[in-house]
């Protein structure tokens, strides 16, 4: 029978996966609800399904995958490149309850470098490209929208009033916050130019390039420069730069990354580098990695027909029962699909 | 046929007065404004497929991709905070997100504050943020009625003139935030139809900062 796109998916990106060397992860169902109360601002959906456990351990069902790799990964200074396909538990406001989530993913941790991003930027554009091929990889470095923020020096509301501006693109309001004196004023100016240039990681990286930016800017444009490199001598297509991207600087820092493909609302893969949350964890090196959100797939992709059996077999009755089931036996061990059915009337005779 | 960006408006004054700008952004399409059953109003030489639904349900359409982009009061984007772009300030349906209640109002802080409104959102953040515990009473209508029969002691509500809460011996004690309409898009539509949503966005942004957005009465 016919996989549906959930399943053919998670196939072919477990081959993907593999084939780069990353090993298969399993996580336990259940973890105690501290380790999520602890890191909530890492975690997209703050409400926990929670349980006690038969010791009075509140215990909760995990909402998150990047979290338990990373408290189960020894701290030896080792690679590690693992993947996951796994389901995370998560409340959805609209619909009111909890809702199970197909997730895959992978996480490369230790002591990361150049090839190391790169590495996950590639897979996560053929994570995408193993749906279909209409798909947008959007990339930045935190470093660029948080150097420009932070050189502003303002205070910490209208530090964060700004980040969500700049999230929503919304630029009237980027204007009317930042509207005070010249500084601020110059900071709304280079804020929109960043927005503006939102397109192809190689021109986006050369227009942000021309502009006057601090240091803290700077830093992160020359690794995207490195990173842009790497991902065109390997032919890595359809990567945008997109400084609106934001990810919680308390645990990410440096590459941020969304996917999108074409008729599906909202973004398949999200990820970046998270060396800060290991440090929150205590433990050294570096992190980087994405997820891809399989149920997305099946809430925006197109209704599937399931496909029928090659061969349909009538049901028999008792006495050719032996003789029908060594017959789908022989077909299906010539690669065939079968269906043995009861016919209407010998249902309507047994009542 | 080339691209089409489905655009929705909402029903209502604000929708009409919204459609007038992107009518004079090029944005034409022939009987949007007729009144009949039809659905979709689509003009492929403008590149764009309009159709009208409830205000409050534009960002949800945008949000999940049925329309490409729409435009939604700033009420409705901070009740709702959809996943969304908010491209341009419209300068349409101008008015203001206020705390009203009685001219003789006093704010007795050894209890919690009653308020009633249609956005409880709106006010549990407002009240969250100077640290007053409230009582919130979500209503869907007829909010100044309200303090007036005890049910709250203030609500927080759309302003336009003032003059409902006039005739009713209600005041605006507090202003929370000015509203007026936004030209929203969804996020991955944004990205897929880049030039056309830019386009559209700069067009709209230019005519608005013209001064050509006028005020409109909600």
């Amino acid at each position: 029978m016919k996989e549906n796109t959930v399943q053919r998916t998670e196939h072919r990106l477990r081959r993907l996966y593999g084939a780069y060397g990353y090993q298969p992860f399993t996580v336990r169902h259940f973890e105690p609800y501290d380790l999520y109360a602890r890191y909530k601002n890492f975690l997209t959906c703050r409400q926990i399904l929670t349980f006690s456990d038969r010791d009075g351990t509140l215990m909760a069902l995990k909402p998150d995958i990047t979290l338990s790799v990373v408290r189960s990964v020894p701290e030896d200074g080792a690679l590690r490149k693992l993947f996951y396909t796994e389901n995370v538990y998560r409340v959805l406001e609209e619909e009111e309850g909890f809702r199970e989530i197909r997730q895959a993913g992978v996480e490369c941790i230790g002591p990361i470098g150049l090839y190391e991003e790169a590495e996950i930027v590639l897979l996560a554009a053929e994570s995408l490209a193993c749906v279909r091929p209409e798909y947008l990889l959007d990339v930045t470095d935190t470093r660029i929208l948080h150097g420009v923020v932070r050189e502003a020096d303002l205070d910490p509301v209208l530090h964060n009033a700004v980040l969500d501006a700049v999230e929503r693109r919304n630029i009237p309001e980027l204007e009317s916050l930042l509207s005070s004196d010249r500084r601020t004023a110059r900071t709304a100016a280079r804020l929109r130019a960043l927005l503006e240039s939102y397109g192809p990681l190689e021109r986006g990286i050369e227009e942000a390039e021309k502009m006057e930016l601090p240091e803290e800017s700077r830093a992160g444009l020359a690794a995207l420069r490195k990173l842009s490199g790497c991902l065109s001598a390997a032919g890595v297509a359809n990567v945008r730069l997109d400084f609106s991207l934001r990810e919680d600087p308390q645990y990410y820092n440096g590459l941020v990354l969304r996917g999108f493909m074409e008729g599906i609302p909202e973004p398949v893969v999200s990820g970046g580098r998270y060396d800060r949350l290991l440090r929150s964890l205590g433990k050294e090196g570096g992190a980087v990695g994405f997820a891809v959100y399989l149920n997305t797939l099946e809430d925006f992709g197109p209704a599937e027909q399931a496909e029928p059996a090659e061969v349909r077999l009538q049901s028999p009755d008792e006495a050719s029962a032996p003789r029908t089931l060594a017959e789908a036996k022989r077909l299906v061990a010539e690669g065939k699909t079968v269906c043995v059915q009861r016919s209407a009337e010998e249902d309507a005779a047994n009542g | 046929m080339g691209e089409i960006i489905n655009v929705a408006l909402p029903k209502g004054r604000l929708g009409e007065a919204a459609y007038g700008i992107m009518e004079k952004a090029g944005y034409r399409c022939p009987g949007v404004l007729a009144p009949a059953r039809k659905l979709f109003f689509e003009s492929p030489e403008s590149g764009v497929r309009y159709f009208w639904v409830k205000p409050s349900d534009v960002p949800v359409y945008v949000e999940r991709g049925a329309a490409d982009a729409g435009i939604a009061g700033l009420d409705i984007l901070r009740e709702h905070q959809p996943e969304v772009y908010e491209l341009v300030d419209l300068g349409i349906g101008r008015c203001r997100m206020c705390v009203a209640g009685p001219s003789d109002f006093a704010d007795d802080e050894s209890r919690p504050l009653k308020v009633a409104t249609k956005f409880p959102r709106i006010a549990r953040e407002y009240y969250a943020g100077r640290s007053r515990d409230i009582r919130l009473i979500k209503l869907n209508g007829s909010i100044e009625l309200a303090p007036l029969l005890g049910l709250s002691d203030v609500i927080v509500d759309l302003v336009e003139t003032g003059r409902t809460l006039r005739e009713n011996n209600l005041e605006v004690l507090e202003e929370i935030l000015p509203i007026s309409a936004r030209f929203i898009s969804n996020k991955a539509s944004y990205k897929f139809h880049y030039e056309a949503l830019r386009r559209m966005t700069d067009r709209l942004a230019r005519l608005c900062a013209g001064g050509n957005g006028e005020e409109q009465d909600r």
